[in-house]
């Protein structure tokens, strides 16, 4: 009793401050008692798993830490925050490339959910892709802010108006899933030279921090045909981005301001 | 319930890392009796606030044992080295893609309304030169491999050229490019 009393991890969490577990065990606890019949196929793991639990969490991560505990120890996801914010879990159910932690199980428990792990990336193992080009494409653009006269770092704030702070919105957000990056088909075929939505997002985010000098630099290292080019306006991304952000439109601010800007002369510093 | 924490304690120095046949086994009654002891010693209070209660006297003997290898990636970036001095060959190319294909549609209506050979042949180059880097586009998406690049290239500029010399000599010894696309709608 005391065994399967350990699988009802959530309902063991009760508010009442529970001095034995048998008592904690069948306290019900209704906000998470979703009935949580599926299928899940993950293509690695090749096991195909059925299980009708009444008691598990609403999402689909709940589902995954579910089979690991109870079915199946060696089943291999990233996960962390379990609420949206890390970026750990992502990956592609349904078809599409979300965070499993906000992506709510189908309650038609007829239907089978089929989960993979990011496309066209190198698997680790079972869920878990190899980010390494992911994260070396981020460091390639300088995310971070570059100034020009250094001599003031560190004493006070670089101020910055309302509005300029504003044009951050929707950029800083960004969690670097990977999600936009690996669902766009631009990126499949070139994923070594062209960088992708999530990391152009964030060279524009550098580019248009109103506190940042290094704009011209910034853009001019995109002069290539594979680094910012590849991209068509597929807008694969700004569909599967789990936090409703628009890589799109900023690929497309950027192309912009690439045919607009006046080149500097090169200084000699 | 003493007697359960000292046995659980007991029981974590037993596990070593090696024994991964059984680790499965050994996890999961671990895994039961430190859920137990914590439990029972604390209420359930504090389970609230540990999200891997389960996981924690395991994952110190586990670290070491992490992936031997070191995926490292290296980002085949395109030099633009050529481009360091300036050249803003890339985005011009872009900007004069998009100005052709407005010119491009402008000149339907022109064709409509003003036939003749000024049109034909601005047809014609536009027409090509459109295609020929739409193509262009095509090839640097999905052909990859410096030879078959070379290739797909001059083949692609074979073609435009051919395409190119193919409708001058329409425009100029035939009926032109606008009365043909009007002999269409002919009887």
């Amino acid at each position: 009793k005391m065994f399967a009393c350990i699988s009802f991890t959530r309902s063991a969490v009760a508010f009442r401050n529970c001095r034995t577990l048998v008592v904690s065990c069948v306290y019900e606890f209704a906000s998470v008692s979703i009935l949580c019949v599926c299928k899940v196929i993950i293509k690695y793991h090749k096991i195909l798993m059925t299980f009708s639990h009444p008691r598990c969490g609403p999402m689909v991560l709940d589902a995954l830490i579910k089979i690991k505990n109870e079915m199946d120890l060696t089943l291999t996801f990233r996960r962390s925050c379990r609420e949206g914010i890390c970026g750990s879990c992502a990956m592609n159910i349904n078809g599409g490339n979300t965070l499993a932690c906000l992506n709510k199980i189908d309650t038609n428990t007829s239907k089978v959910m089929k989960i993979y792990p990011l496309p066209r990336m190198y698997v680790v193992k079972d869920l878990v892709p190899d980010m390494s080009n992911f994260f070396a494409q981020y460091k390639s653009i300088e995310p971070y802010l570059k100034k020009k006269d250094e001599s003031k770092q560190g004493k006070e704030q670089y101020l910055q108006s309302i509005e300029d702070r504003q044009k951050l919105d929707g950029l800083y957000e960004c969690l670097l899933c990977a999600c936009c990056s690996t669902s766009c088909p631009s990126y499949w075929w070139n994923g070594d030279k062209y960088l992708g939505p999530a990391v152009l997002t964030q060279a524009y985010r550098w580019m248009i921090d109103s506190r940042d000098d290094f704009i011209e630099e910034r853009l001019s290292k995109l002069q290539d045909p594979f680094s910012l080019y590849r991209c068509h306006t597929i807008m694969n991304c700004t569909k599967t981005c789990p936090k409703g952000l628009n890589p799109g439109k900023a690929i497309a601010e950027i192309k912009k301001m690439m045919a607009t800007y006046k080149e500097k002369r090169s200084s000699a510093i | 319930m003493k007697i359960l924490i000292s046995s659980h304690r007991s029981l974590a120095a037993l596990v070593h890392p090696g024994n991964s046949s059984d680790l499965g086994l050994l996890v999961r009654i671990m895994a039961a009796l430190v859920r137990i002891s914590s439990v029972c010693y604390r209420g359930v209070r504090p389970l609230l606030f540990r999200a891997s209660s389960l996981i924690r006297p395991l994952a110190v003997q586990k670290k070491d044992r992490d992936c031997p290898y070191f995926i490292s990636a290296k980002i085949h970036a395109t030099p633009s080295n050529y481009a360091g001095s300036g050249s803003k060959a890339a985005s011009l190319h872009w900007t004069g893609e998009r100005i052709l294909s407005i010119a491009l549609l402008g000149l339907a209506p022109v064709a409509y309304y003003y036939p003749g050979p000024a049109v034909d042949y601005s047809l014609a180059a536009a027409l090509t030169l459109h295609g020929h880097w739409g193509l262009g586009q095509i090839v640097t998406d999905y052909v990859h491999g410096d030879f078959k690049i070379k290739m797909a290239n001059a083949g692609l500029f074979l073609l435009s050229t051919v395409t190119f010399a193919g409708l001058c000599y329409f425009n100029y010894h035939d009926v032109g490019i606008c009365k043909a696309v009007g002999l269409l709608w002919s009887k």
